[in-house]
Formats: C-alpha cells, sequence, structure tokens
C-alpha cells in the first residue's frame, strides 16, 4: 500500500547527525579556544572529514566481534556526554536537583526513544533539527553584538606538539558522529549515504569553525580553563559574559539537551542494530543501567575521557583501515512493576522548586573591609509592584561574614527566605577592599558561581559601599562584572567606575593598584 | 437463507413469529389486482408514509423484489415496507422515506467564515448523497456494509476508485469484520474498535460534520467512512498536518491561510504547555523573567495559599469543569455558564486570594488555545497531556518541559495512520518528492499544489495542471 515506509531517507540522516555534529561544535571548540588553538582545529576537521570518508568508501561492519568494538566505543562516548548534558542540567536549570536523577530521567528517555525503533528515532532528529538550529542560531544573534572581529588578527595558525594533541583530543570527540557508519545498508544508494556524510561534515565543520571564531572574537586570549569541563564550555558560551546573552542561558541549554539527547539515542542506538527484537531490547536496559551507573560517578569522564584517547578511537581507525581493505497473568505484574519504577523518579524530584514568595530578589551587593579577612556584606532588594500590596520594599540585609555563601546562611537564618540574585543588577566594592590582598578571594567565588554575573555591573565605592546597596535606584552603565574577572585571571588592570558618598560619580579607578 | 414460501399463510406466519410483541410493526392485509389477489403489507409505523399506503402501494412507489426471509427482514427495521403476495415466491421491498430524524442543518463544530455551511444528517444514506452532490464522477464508489449483530448499522465506505490504494480498503474491512458486537450507535465506537494504536491519545482517524470536508477527502484518495445515526464521519489515513487544516484554508488567500495555520500550530504547543511553562518558570527560572515582572508576580502571590502547582491546579480542574457543565447544559444556559462561570469564579477566586491573577490570566490563554485547534478530539489529546506536562514543570523545571515535549514527539513519531507516518510531512516528506509540504504549515498558492498528498495513489497523484 504505502512504498518506502521501511527507509531512512538521506535527509533524516543528515539531520539527525547534523544535530550530533552541531552540538559537540558548541560544546567542545569555546573550550579549547585561545590564541594558538586555531592550527588544533583545523587539524581535528581534517582527520574527521578523513575519517568520516573512511566511511563512506568502507562497508559497514558485519561480523560481531567487530561490531561488538564499535558499540563499546560508543557506549563510552555516549555515557560520558549524558553524564556532561546532566552537568549542564543541573548547573543552569537544576541547581538543587541530584545528577542521578537528572541523567535518570535522560537515560529513561534516550530509552524510549531507541526502543522505539529506527524510523522513529529518525523522524524524532528530523523533526527536532529546525527547532534546534533556530534556537541556536537565535542566541548566537542575542550574543552578536559582544562580538569584536579585531580579535581575529591576533590568532596564530601553526601546530606544536600541544596543538597536535589538542587537535587530536577534538577529534576523539567528533567522533561520535561516526555512529552512521552502521545505518550505511539502510539508505537507498550508495550515493545518498556518501553526499550526507559529506554535508554531515560539511555542517559540522563550519560549525565548529564558526564557534571557535566567534568566542575568539568575545573573549579573545582570556582562557577558561580553570573551570570544570564542561561547564567552561557552557559558561564561555551561555553564561561567563554576563552581558552577553545574561538571563536566557537557560533558553540555551534548553536547546543543548535537545541537540545532546539526541546524539546520545544516536550513540546508544547502534546497540539495538536494526529492527529491535525483544532480546535486544533487555540487552539496552542491561547496558543503559549500567552505563547510568557509571555516569553517575565523578571519575567517569576521566577514565572516559582515557579510554577515548588512547584505546577505542585508535582502535576505530584501525578498524576502519582494516576492514576497509578487507573487505570492500505476569504481564501484568511486569507492567506493574514498571510502571513503579516509572512512577519513582516522580517522588524524588522538584526538591528545589521554590515558590516566589519565598525567595528575596537581590537589586545590589556591597561589600566593605572587615577585620581578618570578613566582609561586611550588605544586600539590598526590590521592591514588590503591581500587587495589593504594592512597595512593599524589603529592608536591606547586613552581615559579617567570610564569603557571601556564608552571608546567604545567615540571611536564611534571620528570616527563612533565599536570596536571589538572578536580578542582580550591581556590585559594589569599597575602595579599601580594592587594595586588600583577600579581595581575590571574593573574586574566585564570584566567578565559580554563576549567578553573579548575569549582568552586573561593578563599581568601587569611595568610602562606606553599605549605602549604595541600600538605595533604590541603582546606575545602569559601568563595567560588566566579566570585565573584571578576565583582568584578574590575566592579571591585567582594568578600570572600575567609582561612587561617591553623595551618589555621585568621580571618573574612574585602576585596579589593581 | 430462508427463501419466500409461495403460501401466504407461511408468510404471515414467519412475520408474526419473527415479530412478535413488536407493536410498532404493523401488519396489514392488503388486495391487489382486481381485489382478488391477496398480499400482507409488513411495515414499522412511523417509518412508512400512510398516504404511500392508501394510494400508491405497488406499482407506483420504488419496489425492489426480495427473495429471502432475511433479505426481508433487513429491508423492513431499514424503515421500508414489504409485501407478501398470495402465490408469489418473491417479496418486494416498498421503499419508504425512513426512519425519522434530523435533516440537513448548519455544521455545529466545524464552523467556517467562507464555504458551505451544510453538515451532515443522522442518516447514512442523505450524508452519502452530500458527498455524492459535490462528486459527481462514476468512480467515486460507495461500499456499504452492516455492522453489529442487533443494531444493523449501515456503514458505507466512500472512495475514488481510481486513486485510493485497494490495499486499505481490505484493511478496513478486516478491522471491521475483526470484532461481533451488539449495536454501533456512532462512529465514535467504530472509530475505536478500527484504531491500530489504541492506547494513544491522539486520533488516527479525522472526523468531520462537513460534506466539503469530506468530498475534499475523497479527492485526495482517502476514504471516508459514514455511518448511519452519526453526523460525524470519519476519514483516514490521517496525519497530524490534516488535524489542523479546516475547510476554509483551501478557500481563503493562501497568506491567510499560512497565518492561521501556525497560529494553530504555536497554539496547539501552547494548550499542552503554557500552565508547564509557569509553573516551570516561578519555581525553577525566575532568571528568564524581567525583573519588574518576577517583583509584580510575587507581589501577586502573596496571601496565596498553594504552590504554583497547586494553583494552576485548581484553576485548571474549574475550567474544565465549567466547560463539562457548557457542554451538558441546555444551549442559551450552557453558554452563559461559560461566560458567567469563567469570570465569576476567576474573579471570586483572586479576591478570596485562593489563586494569583497571573494564573488566571496563563489558564484562560491555555484555553483559548486548545479552542484554537480545529479538530475536537486532536484538541482533547492535548488538554489531556498538559497536566502531565504541569507535573514535570514543576518537577523538573524546563528539562521536564522539554522531556515531555520529547515524550510526545517520540510518541508521534512511532505512530502511523494506516501505515501512512502520523507526522508526515514534517518527516519522511521525500516519499512524496516533498509535495506534502505544500500543504503544511505553510499553504502554497493554489496553482502550486499541483499533486495530491501521499493519500492518493502513486501514479494518479496529479490533481491540477494548466490547460495547453
Amino acid at each position: 500500500m504505502f512504498s518506502g515506509n521501511g527507509r531512512i531517507s538521506v535527509r533524516q540522516l543528515y539531520r539527525s547527525y547534523a544535530v550530533a555534529g552541531i552540538s559537540l561544535s558548541a560544546l567542545l571548540p569555546p573550550l579549547i579556544m585561545n590564541q594558538k588553538s586555531a592550527g588544533s582545529i583545523l587539524l581535528a576537521l581534517a582527520l574527521w572529514g578523513c575519517f568520516l570518508a573512511g566511511t563512506a568508501f568502507t562497508p559497514r561492519p558485519e561480523a560481531w566481534p567487530v561490531k561488538a568494538l564499535c558499540y563499546i566505543h560508543y557506549w563510552i562516548l555516549g555515557t560520558m556526554l549524558v553524564r556532561l548534558s546532566g552537568l549542564l542540567v543541573q548547573r543552569f536549570l537544576l541547581t538543587d536537583t541530584a545528577l542521578w536523577i537528572i541523567t535518570g530521567w535522560f537515560y529513561l528517555f534516550c530509552y524510549y526513544n531507541v526502543y522505539k525503533g529506527l524510523e522513529c528515532r529518525m523522524r524524532v532528529s528530523e523533526v527536532l533539527f529546525p527547532f534546534f538550529l533556530f534556537l541556536l542560531l537565535l542566541l548566537s544573534v542575542l550574543m552578536y553584538g559582544e562580538v569584536r572581529p579585531g580579535k581575529l588578527l591576533e590568532l596564530q595558525v601553526f601546530l606544536d606538539r600541544d596543538g597536535v594533541y589538542g587537535g587530536y583530543r577534538l577529534f576523539c570527540w567528533l567522533g561520535a558522529v561516526q555512529g552512521l557508519w552502521h545505518l550505511r545498508g539502510q539508505i537507498a544508494g550508495k550515493t545518498g549515504y556518501g553526499n550526507a556524510v559529506f554535508k554531515i561534515w560539511l555542517t559540522g565543520a563550519l560549525f565548529t569553525l564558526a564557534w571557535s571564531l566567534f568566542t575568539y572574537c568575545i573573549y579573545g586570549n582570556a582562557g577558561h580553563t580553570r573551570l570544570v569541563f564542561p561547564l567552561a564550555s557552557a559558561m564561555t558560551l551561555a553564561h561567563f559574559p554576563g552581558n552577553v546573552i545574561g538571563r536566557l542561558d537557560a533558553l540555551f541549554v534548553f536547546a543543548w539537551v535537545i541537540g545532546l539527547f539526541l546524539l546520545c539515542s544516536g550513540l546508544f542506538a547502534p546497540l539495538m542494530d536494526g529492527e529491535p527484537d525483544k532480546k535486544h531490547k533487555y540487552l539496552l536496559v542491561f547496558l543503559l543501567a549500567a552505563s547510568f551507573g557509571w555516569g553517575c560517578s565523578p571519575s567517569c569522564i576521566e577514565w572516559g575521557q582515557w579510554f577515548l584517547y588512547y584505546v577505542t578511537t585508535p582502535l576505530q581507525i584501525l578498524l576502519l583501515v582494516l576492514y576497509g581493505f578487507g573487505k570492500s497473568g505476569r504481564k501484568g505484574k511486569k507492567a506493574a512493576v514498571s510502571c513503579l519504577c516509572l512512577l519513582l523518579p516522580f517522588f524524588l524530584t522538584g526538591c528545589g522548586a521554590q515558590e516566589l514568595e519565598q525567595r528575596s530578589l537581590v537589586m545590589a551587593v556591597s561589600v566593605d573591609a572587615g577585620e581578618e579577612d570578613i566582609y561586611l556584606f550588605t544586600f539590598g532588594f526590590g521592591a514588590a509592584s503591581g500587587g495589593e500590596k504594592e512597595d512593599e520594599k524589603e529592608e536591606p540585609f547586613q552581615a559579617e561574614a567570610g564569603s557571601l555563601s556564608e552571608a546567604k546562611e545567615l540571611y536564611w537564618e534571620s528570616c527563612q527566605k533565599n536570596m536571589d540574585f538572578n536580578h542582580l543588577k550591581c556590585f559594589y566594592f569599597s575602595e579599601k577592599l580594592l587594595e586588600e590582598h583577600s579581595f581575590s578571594g571574593l573574586l574566585k567565588e564570584i566567578q565559580a558561581d554563576e549567578v553573579y554575573s548575569r549582568g552586573t555591573l561593578v563599581y568601587a565605592a569611595q568610602r562606606d559601599a553599605s549605602e549604595e546597596a541600600k538605595k533604590e535606584d541603582h546606575p545602569r552603565e559601568g563595567m560588566p562584572i566579566h570585565q573584571i574577572l578576565n583582568a584578574w585571571y590575566n592579571r591585567e588592570p582594568c578600570r572600575i567606575p567609582v561612587v561617591t558618598g553623595a551618589g555621585t560619580y568621580k571618573g574612574e579607578i585602576s585596579w589593581p593598584y | 437463507m430462508g427463501e419466500v414460501s409461495r403460501v401466504l399463510e407461511e408468510n404471515k406466519k414467519w412475520a408474526e413469529d419473527t415479530f412478535e410483541k413488536c407493536d410498532d410493526i404493523l401488519k396489514r392485509q392488503v388486495y391487489v389486482g382486481d381485489g382478488k389477489r391477496e398480499g400482507l403489507l409488513v411495515y414499522v409505523e412511523v417509518a412508512v408514509s400512510n398516504l404511500m399506503l392508501e394510494e400508491h402501494v405497488i406499482g407506483l412507489s420504488d419496489v425492489q423484489p426480495l427473495s429471502t426471509y432475511e433479505e426481508a427482514r433487513a429491508a423492513l427495521l431499514a424503515g421500508n415496507a414489504i409485501l407478501f403476495l398470495q402465490g408469489d415466491d418473491t417479496v418486494y421491498k416498498i421503499s419508504s422515506k425512513g426512519y425519522p430524524g434530523l435533516g440537513v442543518s448548519k455544521a455545529e463544530s466545524e464552523k467556517v467564515m467562507r464555504g458551505s455551511k451544510e453538515g451532515f444528517t443522522e442518516s447514512e444514506k442523505l450524508n452519502v448523497a452530500l458527498i455524492r452532490k459535490r462528486i459527481r464522477d462514476p468512480r467515486m464508489k460507495v461500499v456499504e456494509q452492516t455492522i453489529g449483530s442487533r443494531s444493523h448499522t449501515m456503514t458505507a465506505l466512500v472512495y475514488m476508485e481510481d486513486l485510493i490504494y485497494p490495499d486499505l480498503l481490505d484493511t478496513i474491512k478486516e478491522r471491521m469484520d475483526a470484532y461481533e458486537i451488539d449495536g454501533i450507535l456512532d462512529s465514535g465506537m467504530l472509530e475505536q474498535l478500527t484504531e491500530k494504536h489504541w492506547l494513544s491519545p491522539f486520533p488516527q482517524f479525522q472526523s468531520t460534520e462537513r460534506p466539503d470536508r469530506a468530498a475534499s477527502a475523497v479527492l485526495e484518495g482517502r476514504v471516508v467512512l459514514v455511518t448511519d445515526h452519526s453526523p460525524t464521519a470519519l476519514i483516514f489515513p490521517s496525519d497530524y498536518n490534516s488535524f489542523f487544516q479546516t475547510s476554509d484554508d483551501w478557500y481563503n488567500r493562501f497568506e491567510i491561510a499560512t497565518f492561521a495555520r501556525m497560529l494553530r500550530f504555536f497554539a496547539a504547543i501552547l494548550a499542552m504547555s503554557f500552565p508547564a511553562i509557569y509553573v516551570a518558570v516561578t519555581t525553577w527560572h525566575t532568571s528568564l523573567l524581567p525583573t519588574n515582572l518576577v517583583l509584580s508576580m510575587a507581589a501577586a502571590r502573596q496571601g496565596v495559599p498553594f504552590p504554583s502547582l497547586g494553583e494552576v491546579l485548581l484553576m485548571e480542574i474549574s475550567f474544565e469543569l465549567i466547560r463539562e457543565a457548557g457542554i451538558r447544559l441546555p444551549g442559551p444556559i450552557g453558554n452563559t455558564i461559560g461566560i458567567v462561570g469563567g469570570l465569576i469564579i476567576g474573579q471570586s477566586a483572586v479576591t478570596a486570594n485562593l489563586v494569583s491573577p497571573i494564573v488566571v490570566i496563563v489558564v484562560a490563554f491555555t484555553a483559548l488555545c486548545s479552542f484554537a485547534i480545529p479538530n475536537e478530539e486532536f484538541a482533547s489529546a492535548f488538554r489531556l497531556l498538559k497536566y502531565g506536562c504541569i507535573f514535570m514543570g514543576a518537577w523538573l523545571g524546563l528539562y521536564g518541559v522539554l522531556l515531555s515535549y520529547l515524550w510526545v514527539l517520540i510518541h508521534l513519531s512511532h505512530l502511523n495512520s494506516f501505515g501512512i507516518p502520523y507526522l508526515m510531512p514534517y518527516v519522511a516528506s521525500d516519499l512524496n518528492d516533498y509535495e506534502d509540504e505544500r500543504d503544511s504549515l505553510i499553504r502554497f498558492p493554489f496553482h502550486m499544489m499541483g499533486q495530491r498528498p501521499i493519500f492518493a495513489r502513486r501514479d494518479a497523484r496529479v490533481k491540477l495542471r494548466k490547460k495547453g
């Protein structure tokens, strides 16, 4: 009746794996991007192209030992990527939720997607591709204002030993796309498959270059490598600059998770290898459960990377070369138990949710130097408006504490509410504090916690900074906090605007002195 | 099969035995010819016109000879009179006006600004005639079949012989014969019996009350299943896209039609997830909102005793109750309760500090979105899924909303309607050389839609070409 329902189209294959390529390109290159890494990126793209071309000219592996080796490679990569996705979600969307709950849900939906079979999985990718692309491009446009193309002149294209190694590592990650090799038999005609592979590589390569240059044009040779992977990347693109896309980071992660979900489904899917039967479905459950267990371990990335760089990827290359040359009642109970298992995560989530009235929106924070590494923090809050209890402004809160987190705890103890820094407008540091060595400790805390960098401006207060936070109106122009953080990280001077005790501006001061 | 007897007495006995204690079925002795030939007329009291019986019994009316008792019984119960004659082994079916029912009236549930206002009736024959009126082509075939061992409900499959895949007919007949059932009282019962993915909340048959919509489907190479006693015809195969199309999409200019379709698609997404997004954003991701909005929302929530999830659920359930009551109550009261209930309950709930004003707006907007979906059954699926989405949004924030979207998408990707991928043409549209995309989210100008959709046979897809 309906011909061709069982085959995969070139468009489906392209969309499915192009999403994978774009997701990886957004995740990885910004992480390694600096003045000298252009050569590494070009090397990675060349290696990647050669590898994919190899899959286009080599028949897909049929012998089970060879397939098993490929599957192990995908399984390791998939596990690492699920963990990275979980970390992204935890860091940017669900701060107080345990990682295993987030990844548990992720695995559940991956299983559901793979369980439904190849055709269904391909259709999901086909539909999501335009949305994914639209969201990513939209966010890029939002960041466009921060791009300074002049920085590209600083780039140096050369390859030293470290550069080659960096390029190889990037290639290993980009190799996650090679799962398409196993779909070769399902595409109508060899030409269609070859075209799709070329288009996938081209798309991935262009996006990799674009993201690399884009992030360099924003940050230059600033370097953010102190942060833990993959947060460095996420911070770079989504958050660290603060005033670049500001509060839209949640949307960015939303788009990113779509891409990573499709990528991970693609990596776990070859385990099913064709139309799934019952035995394979159970095997998939077991392997995903094992992957989930391993993915929850913090050492997952460390070990996974080691395997990826030194064992499985070289093995994949070897296989490709060798292969290329060599070939041309109880049912109801079961359902109930399954439903219970599915329902279990529902009872374990939702712990981090918080109602609006339990939050105090911090609009300004001022910090004065105290004695012996103790700071005097003053938090100014936003006034509620529009309701019946209009202008019920919360009184500023002052606390002497060794760190911002300690001050937050003190606030919680005093009024049982949480401070919400998502709408923070200004930081005021007293001039005396800026002179002190301990100020670095405070900056370190601000850098590590992303909530302090959402478009926040920094000022130096000539006398008592605490008075500034108590004011209702705050200046709207000043120096974004990421600039002071970059300067601090690169040990370069920067100029911070100063406000006087009377609230007027008095030029800028240089920092560090 | 019992053959009709030549002896009138035997026929009379058969009629009396078969229709014993059926007071609505009358048996009347008549004489024909020169008044010498005795006969027996059997008929359903209300279904057969008295005038016809008095004046035009034989000769003038539409008469069809039948040879067996089973055929005679079926004809009688269908609302015709049957006549036995002494010395004749044939029983005559005398067609009549049939059972009483509503006449052709306006379609209630699929209103359009432009186009025919006619709606289907509750008679299968009339409904088929309404389609035939629009397609006067002998290639349009009508295959009738009765279903229900007691109700003997008449159904008709209407299709263009040269456009459909023949396997499609075999499949539907196979499914219709797969069950033995007492009675089919509406097309909805038939729909549920013949659906392959019966667990899915999404309908796999498109239902319509509009003859022009049914005729359009027949011309697309789809099959229309008309059921007696039901003003709703079923169209199959159907895909996700077809549920967003309305008749006036093709009658209006393409820019307007495209805009309306985009709105409906957007509305469907929001009908499912808008309350969930509200809960997720207010409880997890306040950073996404502008500061002033967060502050005013926080102020509005002051004194509300329930968490956001609770107040959204409270309002959603209230709204569902109002809707349900509005349907059950008589016309004018039903209309009033929707407006009065919405306004008064919403306002009172806000005044009593049970919910915040923004939640009323969210729920009202969601309701508007669900009404913008043209097909009621399809809209109901989104309405139902909304609750799952709300819980996921409350438990896992935007991540939960994303997972809900993924679940729905994976589910829809797996669905087929008689072998056609449900998400056509958003997936696998290469199977019809991307022609179906011309009548999807964007409706191309009419002269550019030269091909029939994927439903039609591959060799009969051209529907429009320029002359000369």
